[in-house]
């Protein structure tokens, strides 16, 4: 259903209008990601009081998920397998992946896309001259408003830092990088895969998104070293609960084996296994909304 | 934004286009979980059912028909929000299930009851945002955006949050950005839906003025067929999904053999002898109102005005066409 060829429409008969000319996918990301950027913005200037507000509660309740784990690991001086600095790293890093989580696709329900779907709202996608992937990617790029954990992330991460004997190299930055992206990625990709029953079940799977996300907010600030090796692969994979923060946070202190150093490596191969198969069944499922479409259609929020 | 594609391409060609979907049956009854669990029973619905149509570069067509005939369902498949089950559909000469993004560009679509606005943002921001998405040239956007403007008197809308404008206001900022891309093609899906007389009004000169003035083909779907009947010149009729009529307001009258009405007014001791009149069909008595249905084509209007001529106690005759409001309801009676 979808034509991912953006088309030049400088070429287009004489006398049609001559839209700007498309230089490729890339340049149409970029493009849109500004847009988003600047209405992020206009509402940051407009509602300054309520977005101030919206930020400070976003990192509140980032804090308060992370208390309880660390005032255990505080009183015991570390568990599961990781002492208290481990630990206070590794909810660092769970607060970074939500930070990007949220500075990436907290518009527009873009993290909740079961209910996009499941109020029949993709209809306004398919009638923009845009690729469907575009618009999933850049529609909740919220650079203001949801920067707030991201900057929350950064401090607590160079502030558990500090206790821990790790060379922070160019390497161990950019294998820090790669794997909360590939964190967020495993997190997005689940959500997107679970979503996708909305699909054939829009009333009953709207709000499955939400659902979906929460095992990650519940269950990624724990350190998961103490469970037997059968829990540990369940959550590294089925359901990948310990891909959000536990297993990368061993490899880039290097407690867990690998190739690559601090790289880890697992996360990033199971980033990549989850995004194709959300972008299998995703594809599937909008075949399915081109066949049947969607019997309902909630005007709320209506992106 | 004066239509410049090549003339000899149709607007839309639909060929033989089904659709069908399917329904989950579910009795609500405890004996039926098991049943409803394994094998879930489907009932399949045929939306549309061999439909043929073309419509030319430049035309106004209104596409009406009772609920569940299939006009959205159609309106889906034009703007390939929807695949047709089989069939073939062509708007400018290109499949919308596969060219989605070029054709996009020069068409555009409008659900009377959604709304392509931001919620949170003016109005002047949602046709930014457009502008961004569609990536519409800066000389393009400007002459549109001065264009919609001053049709639609969206001078004092630019600047007011979406969610703060009135329902016919909502209808004219939508409408305002669904032109700012110049399509060549629009698809309205009942645009006049909840508008007061005024904003109705509004809304009907100035579609009328683009589809005259600057060649722009619109198909327009909607429950109320005086609105139609002012707007468009060619009316295409649905019943269960298929093609059930296809041709001028007028055609339709003259089809269903009702063209005109005669409204008698007599003075309250007359009456005698009004019921049954040669060529006449009394259609509706109230208070000392007599109407009556003719045919033009079976009865002279000279014989009529001298069948009234005869009678005493007339203070007003009135002929009018017969309302197609009536005329499309009979019409939906007879294919119930």
């Amino acid at each position: 259903m979808e034509d991912r060829s953006i088309n030049n429409q400088t070429e287009n008969t004489a006398g049609e209008i001559r839209y700007g000319k498309e230089k490729g996918w890339f340049f149409t990301l970029m493009r849109l990601y500004g847009t988003y950027a600047k209405l992020d913005l206009l509402w940051f200037l407009r509602d300054t009081k309520y977005c101030l507000l919206y930020m400070v509660t976003d990192v509140i309740c980032a804090l308060a998920a992370m208390a309880g784990v660390l005032l255990l690991s505080v009183q015991f001086g570390g568990f599961g397998g990781m002492s208290r600095n481990e630990i206070l790293f590794m909810l660092s890093y769970g607060i970074f992946v939500d930070g990007i989580f949220n500075l990436f696709f907290t518009g527009e329900n873009m993290g909740n896309i079961s209910r996009v779907i499941g109020r029949g709202q993709l209809d306004h996608w398919m009638i923009q001259p845009v690729p469907v992937w575009i618009q999933m990617a850049t529609c909740g790029f919220c650079p203001f408003s949801g920067s707030s954990k991201l900057v929350c992330g950064i401090i607590m991460t160079v502030y558990s830092l500090y206790g821990l004997p790790v060379a922070v190299t160019p390497w161990w930055v950019f294998s820090f990088l790669a794997g909360t992206a590939a964190s967020t990625a495993v997190i997005l990709a689940f959500v997107y895969i679970v979503s996708c029953l909305a699909f054939v079940s829009p009333a009953a799977a709207e709000e499955i998104a939400p659902t979906a996300h929460s095992p990650f907010d519940m269950l990624k600030s724990y350190p998961l070293g103490g469970l037997s090796a059968f829990w540990k692969t369940c959550f590294c994979t089925v359901a990948p609960v310990g891909l959000a923060a536990w297993l990368p946070s061993l490899s880039l202190l290097e407690k867990a084996p690998g190739m690559f150093g601090p790289l880890p490596v697992l996360t990033i191969v199971m980033a990549a296994v989850y995004m194709a198969a959300a972008g299998m069944l995703f594809k599937k499922g909008m075949n399915y909304y081109g066949k049947y479409g969607c019997p309902r259609y909630s005007g709320f929020g209506h992106r | 934004m004066e239509n410049m594609a090549a003339p000899d391409i149709l607007a839309l060609d639909i060929v033989d286009i089904t659709k069908i979907y399917s329904q989950w049956q579910r009795t609500g009854q405890v004996r039926d979980i098991l049943r409803n669990l394994i094998h879930p029973q489907k009932k399949e619905i045929k939306a549309l059912e061999g439909l043929s149509l073309q419509v030319r570069q430049g035309e106004f067509a209104a596409y009406a028909g009772a609920n569940g005939a299939g006009k959205s369902t159609t309106i889906k498949i034009l703007s390939g929000i929807l695949k047709p089950t089989s069939g073939s559909v062509r708007v400018l000469g290109m499949d919308p299930s596969v060219s989605r993004l070029e054709l996009m560009r020069r068409i555009g679509v409008l659900f009377g009851q959604r709304t392509e606005l931001w919620w949170d943002q003016p109005v002047l921001t949602s046709f930014e945002w457009k502008k961004s998405v569609w990536n519409i040239p800066d000389s393009v956007y400007k002459e549109n955006l001065d264009m919609v403007t001053e049709l639609l008197d969206l001078g004092e809308l630019l600047h007011t949050f979406s969610r703060e404008l009135s329902l016919g206001q909502r209808m004219k900022a939508d409408l305002g950005m669904l032109l700012l891309h110049s399509p060549q093609v629009l698809f309205l899906d009942e645009p006049t839906l909840g508008l007061d007389v005024l904003a109705k009004r509004d809304m009907i000169t100035f579609l009328k003025k683009i589809n005259k003035e600057r060649g722009v083909t619109i198909v327009v779907t909607s429950h109320d067929m005086d609105d139609l009947e002012e707007m468009a010149r060619r009316i295409i009729l649905l019943d269960h999904g298929h093609l059930a009529f296809d041709g001028s307001f007028e055609e339709l009258r003259r089809v269903q053999g009702g063209l005109g009405r005669v409204r008698v007014t007599v003075s309250e001791d007359a009456g005698a002898g009004m019921q049954e009149l040669p060529g006449l069909t009394l259609e509706e008595v109230k208070d000392n109102v007599y109407e009556y249905a003719y045919n033009h084509e079976k009865s002279s209007m000279q014989d009529i005005l001298k069948a009234l001529s005869c009678l005493s106690g007339i203070e007003d005759v009135e002929l009018k066409r017969a309302p197609i409001e009536e005329v499309i309801a009979k019409l939906y009676r007879s294919w119930k």
